[in-house]
């Protein structure tokens, strides 16, 4: 490996792009660096040995792999044209006494330094974030080779044009690439040197002829590595069931769905014991307290026409459970044992009618039926089924309280606290109904559990699926992403 | 600065040993603050269309900040500074020199003007100086004009000679015998003055007639006595009609009248200013200068050639901060803390540095030329006088009377 730094001194980069002269250069490319290292061997007239060296390095280097490079964000300095003098004049014959027309005496003045006549020229610049770009080569050269080049980076006097001098040198410790090269359709094309260039320069130079063009590469930026947004303890791969009415319930029906559901798992399970994790309950009846199945209601919401229509059911898995290839005991309950198709269930919602479920496995689907909606990364959340309060306000009315519970009901999923709740009757998301229009879930010891809507912000992004609160497994306290303008 | 002792000025042999070095440059950069204190306006270079040029930098502090600055003095225009200062001083008599000057002295002009290489605009590659003579041979064409057409970077010991101030600020022969292949001269020092946190501000002009004249008043028309009339009969006659003043006869073609007000880009409100300087050590470094036509240079002598080049950087830095930073109408600064210069040094590092003031430079400079001069380097201590080509000084004295008369004639001799 060997890399190249370049430290711009005036801290910004005079060069104009070869494809447009009025727009700057940026990033550097490497064959801008190739020529002024070859300018700089024909300005150190090294003694002979020193000299083949030189040529060595050389054309080791243009026999290499393009480079990676380092170079950071550069922002253009705003292109002005100026007016430099000219200097090809000479003043007009002029007889003594003669008349002279005012043409000529402005041709001649212009000769004075006041009077000179300009010419427009660009001098496009840009900023870079950084001073310092790297190039860099991951085959090993000859010390030799190391030793020629960093002779002749001391001799380079600057990149582009002669007010952005440059310092260069080989960096033993250099920062990590961000710019690589790639196929096909890239963000940067950047001019390499190639085998011959050097030859190829030098010859082009004696015949008093500008440099040809050398061929261009394709560069991409890196992706930053950024570490994965947490997720929460319940898988972001649900099963999705779809929905065919009529009747066509809407989010109030929450209730109602997720216990038809689990009551229709249970009983198409037939003689075999329920897995605790698909039941939520132990052995001797009482609640479990590991996580287990949850389901929630997907509705068509957030969008311009959004009606709150339930447009299927999600069955969402715990993390910690391992699935083996029966699904953890699910398979038996979805699928039908002899043909291995899905089945279809039915949920009887008492007076409501009869709905039909379908394992929806199509590869296009209503957004609201993406699992990708309800799971994808995302700072800000807003719920779609009111969050059912854990425990009870101390203070009537406090929102702080409830605030706080909530965020509570967070971390209990295994997120990280967020940074702001608000609990509002409303949910922020369209066509979704107020909390007040939701049936209260009723607690076995006394009365009913309080729930609230809420808006939660995090930090940073966080993965879904969100549930929160009491009747998370029940499809209370299901999250969506609020989504900004723009962005889907 | 950081805490810690101040850094030392330099010797000459200090400065010998970073050009022989692997430094590859000084730096020196100053805080400015506008005349009226921070945050108050100032106006920077302009360009076609009255534009500034705007940019975005980042400040190690703050790495995520984006901070809007402004070019308020150019490259070009730092080195037109950093000459008139070393002119100042050198007429003065403060230190030698060698300059070549077109003098309009001594031909019976109104105002008799000089135009030297430190003030032409292509320097000694001008063509005012090309045109002009000594006992009346073409500059180019006498003997030390011709030791132009051969200089180049591994033989530069003519330009040391006759004009130094080249090989520091750079130079282009385009227009020599050699036309567009002629001597060309990358700039050792390179200077610009950016305004930081710089935010555009609104300009009004405008004119209140004092007259209160109309613009119903008019027409007016050229006066066949001079100047301008509003009487038709007391009018130049062209094309068989009286003839408007201006395009058409409005009041404020003779300047009376009001002016719409217009609110033009004005100025900038700055922060502070920066002016970054970085003298190239490795630019020096490619000249070369051979001893009464030896095809090969002595190293020795190209150091202390190269050397004094570096001082004579310092020199037109030094002075140019010390006669102050007045760049334009309403754009005064002042420094904000002292200059010092490090040594850029990668990969080593960038931990030595040096203070130089107006009196050290001078010093330095003519050590430098005592040096230079013993190692055997030419220097042409008199000012070489030019005279300005006889169709020149005629246009002069022309265009100085008419401009005294105040009014475009045509081919009135």
């Amino acid at each position: 490996m060997i890399a190249i730094a370049v430290r711009y001194l005036m801290e910004r980069a005079v060069a104009s792009s070869h494809a447009d002269y009025s727009e700057p250069e940026w990033p550097p490319h490497p064959d801008r660096l190739f020529q002024a290292l070859v300018a700089a061997r024909s300005a150190l007239e090294s003694p002979e040995d020193d000299a083949r060296g030189e040529l060595e390095a050389l054309r080791w280097l243009e026999s290499q792999a393009p480079p990676l490079l380092y170079a950071s964000d550069a922002a253009p300095r705003g292109v002005v044209t100026v007016y430099v003098p000219v200097n090809d004049l000479s003043a007009p014959r002029v007889r003594q006494g003669a008349a002279i027309s005012r043409s000529t005496l402005e041709s001649g003045l212009a000769l004075l330094p006041e009077h000179r006549l300009r010419q427009p020229r660009h001098f496009p610049a840009s900023v870079p974030q950084v001073d310092t770009v790297v190039f860099r080569w991951d085959a090993d050269p000859p010390a030799a080779v190391v030793g020629a080049l960093a002779r002749l980076l001391r001799a380079v006097t600057y990149l582009g044009h002669s007010s952005s001098p440059v310092e260069a040198w080989i960096d033993e410790d250099p920062r990590d690439p961000n710019l690589l090269p790639t196929e096909g359709v890239a963000r940067y094309r950047l001019r390499i040197p190639t085998r011959g260039r050097l030859e190829s320069l030098e010859a082009r130079y004696e015949a008093q002829l500008r440099p040809s063009p050398a061929p261009a590469v394709g560069y991409r930026p890196v992706e930053p590595t950024r570490a994965p947004a947490p997720g929460t303890v319940f898988s972001p791969f649900p099963i999705v069931l779809r929905l065919s009415g009529p009747p066509h319930p809407t989010l109030t029906s929450t209730l109602a769905l997720t216990t038809a559901l689990r009551g229709a798992l249970l009983a198409s399970g037939g003689a075999g014991e329920i897995p605790e994790w698909i039941s939520g309950h132990q052995a001797d009846g009482s609640a479990s307290t590991k996580p287990h199945l949850a389901l929630t209601p997907l509705a068509n919401t957030s969008h311009e026409h959004a009606d709150g229509r339930v447009l299927g059911l999600a069955l969402w898995i715990p993390q910690e459970m391992e699935i083996g290839p029966d699904g953890g005991g699910l398979s038996r309950l979805l699928l039908d044992p002899t043909t291995g198709d899905p089945r279809r269930l039915r949920l009887t919602l008492g007076r409501a009618g009869v709905c039909e479920l379908d394992l929806d496995e199509r590869e296009v689907r209503p957004v609201s039926l993406r699992e990708a909606t309800w799971t994808r990364t995302a700072r800000l959340w807003g719920s779609v089924t009111p969050v059912a309060l854990d425990r009870h306000p101390k203070q009537k009315n406090s929102e702080a309280e409830i605030e706080k519970t909530i965020a509570d009901s967070v971390e209990r999923i295994g997120l990280p606290r967020p940074a702001l709740v608000v609990a509002r009757t409303v949910s922020p998301h369209l066509g979704v109904p107020p909390s007040w229009s939701f049936p209260r879930i009723e607690r076995k010891s006394r009365g009913c559990l309080r729930h609230t809507h809420a808006v939660i912000a995090f930090e940073d992004d966080v993965r879904g699926p969100i549930l929160l609160g009491a009747g998370r497994y029940r499809g209370y306290g299901f999250f969506r992403p609020i989504v900004r303008s723009g962005v889907e | 600065m950081e805490g810690g002792t101040m850094p030392d000025t330099i010797s000459f042999d200090g400065l010998r040993r970073h050009l022989t070095g692997t430094a590859a440059a000084f730096r020196s950069r100053i805080d400015l603050e506008p005349a009226g204190g921070p945050g108050d306006k100032v106006f920077p270079a302009t360009y076609e269309g009255g534009r500034s040029a705007d940019e975005e930098r980042v400040s190690p502090e703050t790495p995520d900040r984006r901070i809007p600055c402004v070019l308020v003095d150019s490259v070009a225009a730092q080195a037109n500074r950093m000459e008139e200062a070393l002119r100042d001083a050198w007429e003065r008599g403060r230190f030698p020199l060698p300059v070549i000057s077109v003098d309009f002295a001594g031909h019976d002009l109104p105002k008799p003007i000089r135009v030297t290489s430190l003030d032409a605009p292509h320097r000694i590659a001008d063509a005012i100086l090309r045109d002009s003579e000594i006992d009346q041979v073409k500059f180019r064409k006498t003997p030390v004009g011709k030791k132009l057409d051969h200089v180049d970077a591994k033989h530069a010991t003519a330009l040391f000679e006759i004009c130094p101030t080249a090989l520091v600020f750079g130079m282009w022969d385009s227009t020599g015998p050699r036309g567009g292949l002629g001597a060309k001269f990358q700039r050792a020092l390179v200077s610009e003055i950016v305004g930081w946190e710089a935010v555009r501000g609104k300009r009004v002009s405008s004119r209140i007639d004092p007259l209160g004249i109309q613009l119903g008043a008019g027409p007016l028309y050229e006066s066949k006595h001079g100047g301008w009339t509003a009487d038709p009969e007391q009018a130049i006659v062209e094309k068989k009609a009286p003839k408007k003043l201006g395009k058409d006869g409005k009041p404020s073609e003779a300047n009376h009248g009001n002016v719409t007000p217009t609110i033009a880009d004005g100025g900038y409100t700055i922060a502070f200013a920066r002016q970054t300087t970085v003298i190239s050590l490795a630019a020096l470094r490619r000249l070369r200068f051979p001893l009464d036509g030896a095809s090969r240079s002595d190293p020795e002598v190209d150091d202390i050639a190269r050397t004094a080049l570096a001082a004579l950087g310092l020199l037109a830095v030094t002075l140019a901060r010390a006669a102050g930073f007045d760049l334009r109408s309403r754009c005064q600064l002042h420094p904000r803390d002292a200059e010092s210069w490090q040594v850029l040094d990668r990969p080593a590092g960038d931990s030595e540095s040096f203070v130089l003031d107006a009196e050290g430079a001078i010093a330095l400079w003519t050590q430098a030329v005592d040096e230079a001069k013993r190692a055997g380097l030419p220097f042409h201590d008199e000012e070489l006088l030019l005279t300005p080509s006889a169709e020149l000084i005629e246009l002069v004295r022309r265009s100085q009377a008419l401009e005294s008369q105040g009014a475009a004639d045509e081919g009135e001799s």
